[in-house]
């Protein structure tokens, strides 16, 4: 018996799966501020591709507010849509708004891929007090195809698809590269990345977010 | 009435295809199959002369990428031309500039894909 057609993983869904550490069950150490930006831009960039939204140089704009029938993307939607048209804003205000709903954004992402059956979640006890959550990957091969993919793009020298060009862009602003490829590798196909991850400006307004607040948090602590 | 339109010229190639006025949500499906039909039919050498567009958005911007990719799949040539200032930001600020290429006009863009 066929299996029933799965409808394909969103940008968010697989940037959560990039950013995961199949060895230790959890999420690469990254600062919140760099995983509620980079949820946004995977949201307004999944919100892209499904023609709901649209941005030039300076602004981004509902272009049809119809809902997508997602319970992640239409709340969003939903906010963006009620916005004064004749006020258009950028696309770093947008992803700083939608930023302050990145955790509850990545939790209902992550309740979706446990309910594909991708992974699930774990409580671990340490030291028989305190709680830590694991997230064991349940399907290796969804995991794999997507680095395999990514690797194939910045390996490669093919034009990429709007959806591959997206995620390119998140990975390299999270600096998630570092665990798809191999050192030498990454030295190599640094350019590659760095021309696909400029090909989306939603991308680069995520990379230069999460700079900004790199930047902010090394000055708060006496660093520069 | 269309925002934008697309104007295949006679083969022999590389055939010439103008874009006028707005290429974004609206339009950019439409521009995009344009292309894709050109390619079915066997073209291989097209030039996108922009010298009535005025204005691209990013999912005009995905359009050309995918004519370009449609274009690179049959080991065909994609270049544009005549581009206006707010096009040109666009396509430098993306990086299309580095994939695909740029001429002056119309002539150079036709002796140089053509050579």
């Amino acid at each position: 018996m066929k299996s029933p057609l799965r409808p394909p993983l969103t940008i968010l869904e697989e940037f959560l799966l990039l950013a995961h550490d199949d060895a230790a069950s959890q999420f690469y150490p990254l600062a919140r501020s760099t995983m509620d930006c980079a949820t946004a831009g995977a949201t307004l960039m999944d919100l892209t591709l499904r023609h709901r939204i649209d941005n030039d140089l300076k602004h981004m704009f509902v272009v049809d507010a119809e809902p997508v029938d997602d319970d992640l993307l239409d709340p969003v939607l939903q906010v963006m849509a009620l916005a004064p048209v004749m006020e258009p804003r950028s696309i770093a205000h947008w992803l700083h708004q939608v930023a302050g709903e990145g955790e509850a954004l990545r939790e209902r992402a992550m309740r979706r891929l446990e309910m594909r059956g991708i992974l699930k979640r774990e409580e671990k006890k340490i030291l028989w007090v305190f709680s830590a959550e694991r997230y064991p990957i349940l399907h290796e091969g969804d995991v794999q195809q997507i680095k395999q993919r990514m690797r194939r793009v910045i390996l490669g020298d093919d034009i990429p698809l709007p959806h591959d060009m997206m995620l390119t862009a998140l990975a390299q602003a999270c600096g998630l590269f570092d665990h798809i490829l191999g050192g030498r590798e990454l030295d190599a196909a640094q350019p590659r990345i760095d021309l696909v991850a400029r090909m989306d400006l939603i991308g680069q307004a995520v990379a230069k977010a999460v700079t900004e607040v790199g930047t902010t948090m090394a000055m708060a602590s006496g660093f520069r | 009435m269309k925002t934008a339109h697309a104007l295949a010229s006679d083969f022999p190639e590389p055939g010439i295809m103008e874009i006028s006025r707005y290429l974004d949500s609206a339009s950019a499906r439409e521009v995009e199959e344009d292309v894709s039909l050109c390619i079915q039919s066997g073209a291989r050498e097209m030039v996108l002369d922009c010298a009535k567009l005025h204005y691209i958005t990013g999912a005009g911007m995905r359009a050309i990428l995918a004519m370009a990719r449609d274009m690179q799949a049959v080991e065909g040539k994609l270049a544009v031309c005549n581009l206006q200032p707010q096009v040109r930001e666009m396509f430098e600020a993306c990086g299309y500039d580095k994939i695909i290429p740029i001429y002056g006009d119309r002539d150079e863009a036709v002796a140089r894909i053509a050579a």
